[in-house]
């Protein structure tokens, strides 16, 4: 914006005077800028904010997958959605879930990260080994852990009966299937967060840890109080915002390993939507199910830009 | 507060060596100024002596006591870094209780709410409140301990990082640049402050700097570093007056002094540009010599005694002092010489300008650039003798 005023004001010192040659080079400016941003707001429109208005409407109706009728029906998804038990289950198991795997995909990523960043060496090995689960195909490392979690021949079993460990059904016993899935997601997520912190531990100046040296800090126990935590707060904040979208997000593993079950045990948000619009065929109630997700990851977006911008931010 | 000393000290980082045997001895309560170019191994001597590098080869010694084996933390030493590296989350109160609260508190007194609640913390913390505020009076800072870092001024942020490092009696301060961040005007101030400082603290100071005049205004004794090497350890006027070697010379100073061609003759006489100079050095007879003459040794002259015959190049006038740039014939680089104002009002660039050596002012260098001894010897005996 800045730009077009100094550049408008260059055009007007340029030819004083000449009134209507300046207005038409306002306009032409005015319309250059449109043309310039027209492609990226059209493709937003059209793949964002297109979208997420459909859903809204959508789940104000009463469509069905394929069917030729239409009708609005106001609240009445929701209504429904609100007074339906699996509905209120899915919702407490997303959210279970993103309180198990959020808190330990942090602390994960950050031990992981300061255990990297103090070794001298196989940084770059560490790192990579660390990252696959982030690369990997969610669907494919979904499918491996069925074969390591299968209750009679799978490796993790096997393992436990060696030393002496009852054996679990891991995927089928109602108590544990969620914390199962939450372990898969952990691993999958904490990759990915140890890299976010490994970029922030690189970005502490050294003089910092000269200072706090000095300063009579001996152990790095205190050296990570006084230092690292509080230097890495707007990482951790951003980490922390990220895991949760993405935990909320929980549908792969559900999808390849328990279908919700047993008996509804690992039911989540996005997996319910999904039975719903495309097993059960009602997209209305499917929508509103996505408004409900929207809203959640919503209200993490706006929290993550207003502290992140308000209170994590020293210098 | 205590004696330093390093003893051949050497630091290698890969197969550069930045210290090539550095030995130095720091009295108790002494400023003592490391000056040289940068990269020259300076602000890793510091590092060395705070104990934050570890010396490839050498002693460091505190007090008389090898602290080799001793972490930076156990010296007892403070610093102050060109960064300031204050912590940036912290106020400025606590940023200045830092190193109080580090000592006296372990790390369940520390803990936040719960540390409060253990027997004679609050006590503790009473005192190290009263420290702090005390030395935030010292330092003019006491309506600013509530701010965080990021609201002071590059002035008031190095006075935290003083404070931080006065706040408990170390043995020795260590100060890495600590003005260079600030503009020309509060560094003269603060220059000032730091070494009112050091009268009112009688602590040794150990101060790492670039700018020569920063050294040579706060400084007991300067110690000149040139590529790893101390090259003269002096007071600022024996650094100034009498370099023992031709980087010295040149480093310090401003304007640059200069360096003139010369050759010895019989007995030891040199002769620059022509002119037969009043002192003598110990030389074999045709040695060629070069020789540095502060711009304020050099006069202009009107009488008709042999001179260095120039003409006036540029004139630079600095309202205090003025600066004649002279071309002299056989020599490259303009002589430069220093004037009153008064003195330079008839001189006019393009004029030619007779030049004369103040007596006994100038110093020797051989060809590997050491200083030649002087034997002095009056002026008029010289020339004409």
């Amino acid at each position: 914006m800045a730009d077009v005023t100094l550049r408008q004001d260059a055009a007007v010192a340029a030819r004083p005077g000449r009134r209507p040659a300046r207005d038409i080079s306002r306009l032409r400016e005015q319309w250059t800028a449109i043309a310039l941003s027209a492609p990226a707001l059209f493709l937003m429109a059209l793949l964002l904010i297109g979208p997420v208005a459909a859903v809204l409407v959508m789940s104000f109706t009463d469509y069905q997958l394929g069917a030729s009728a239409i009708a609005f029906i106001g609240l009445e998804n929701y209504r429904d959605l609100f007074s339906d038990r699996v509905f209120w289950t899915s919702l407490g198991n997303t959210l279970r879930y993103v309180a198990i795997v959020v808190p330990a995909s942090v602390a994960l990523g950050l031990g992981v990260a300061l255990l990297i960043e103090s070794g001298d060496s196989l940084k770059r090995f560490y790192r990579a080994v660390f990252f696959i689960p982030v690369m990997a195909t969610l669907i494919a490392m979904a499918i491996s852990w069925e074969y390591m979690l299968h209750p009679q021949f799978g490796l993790i079993n096997l393992l436990l009966k060696k030393v002496g460990l009852a054996p679990h059904a891991w995927l089928t016993d109602p108590a544990l299937a969620l914390p199962t899935l939450a372990v898969i997601g952990i691993w999958q997520l904490f990759g990915f967060n140890m890299v976010l912190f490994l970029a922030g531990l690189v970005s502490i100046p050294r003089h910092l840890y000269d200072a706090a040296e000095l300063d009579g800090v001996r152990s790095a126990w205190s050296r990570f109080w006084l230092v690292t935590w509080p230097m890495l707060g707007p990482v951790t904040m951003f980490v922390v915002i990220i895991s949760a979208i993405r935990s909320f997000q929980v549908f792969d593993t559900v999808q390849v390993l328990t279908k919700g079950g047993p008996n509804k045990a690992s039911e989540v948000l996005l997996y319910t939507m999904y039975s719903e619009g495309f097993e059960f065929f009602r997209s209305g109630r499917a929508a509103a199910i996505a408004v409900v997700f929207l809203a959640f990851v919503l209200t993490l977006t706006v929290i993550k830009a207003r502290l992140i911008e308000k209170r994590v931010h020293y210098l | 507060m205590a004696q330093v000393a390093v003893r051949k000290i050497r630091k290698s980082f890969d197969r550069t060596d930045v210290l090539r045997g550095v030995d130095l001895d720091i009295a108790h309560g002494e400023f003592i100024s490391l000056v040289g170019p940068s990269g020259c191994g300076k602000s890793t001597l510091l590092r060395v002596i705070a104990g934050l590098e570890t010396q490839t080869d050498g002693d460091v010694l505190i007090g008389e006591q090898n602290v080799n084996g001793v972490r930076a933390s156990r010296r007892d030493l403070a610093m102050v870094f060109q960064s300031y590296a204050l912590y940036p989350h912290l106020s400025v109160f606590d940023n200045i209780a830092v190193p109080l609260r580090m000592r006296r508190l372990n790390a369940w007194q520390r803990l936040p709410v719960a540390g409060r609640l253990v027997p004679g913390v609050r006590r503790i913390d009473r005192e190290i409140g009263a420290e702090v505020e005390r030395v935030a009076a010292l330092l003019g800072l006491a309506d600013l301990l509530g701010r965080k870092p990021g609201q002071l001024s590059g002035g008031q942020r190095q006075r935290v990082a003083v404070g931080r490092a006065i706040v408990r009696h170390p043995k020795a301060f260590l100060l890495d640049e600590p003005l260079s961040n600030l503009d020309a005007k509060l560094r003269v101030h603060m220059r000032a402050e730091i070494a009112q400082l050091h009268r009112r603290l009688g602590a040794t100071f150990i101060y790492v700097t670039h700018d020569q005049a920063e050294a040579m205004t706060m400084s007991d004794r300067i110690a000149v570093m040139m590529a790893g090497n101390i090259v003269q350890v002096g007071t600022p006027d024996e650094i100034y007056s009498h370099p023992r070697d031709i980087r010295v010379a040149e480093f310090i100073g401003s304007p640059k002094i200069n360096i003139l061609p010369g050759r010895v003759e019989a007995e030891g006489r040199v002769v620059v540009l022509g002119l037969p100079l009043d002192q003598r050095v110990d030389a074999a007879p045709g040695t060629a010599v070069r020789v540095g003459i502060r711009p304020e040794a050099v006069r202009p002259t009107s009488g008709s005694e042999p001179a260095w015959k120039g003409s006036v190049g540029y004139v630079e006038n600095l309202g205090s002092e003025v600066f004649v740039h002279v071309e002299v014939g056989g020599v490259d680089e303009p002589v430069l010489v220093r004037l009153e104002p008064s003195e330079a009002r008839a001189i006019a660039v393009g004029s030619p300008l007779a030049l004369l050596p103040r007596p006994s002012a100038a110093s020797f260098f051989d060809d590997r650039g050491h200083s030649l001894p002087v034997r002095p010897l009056a002026y008029r005996q010289a020339a004409h003798g």
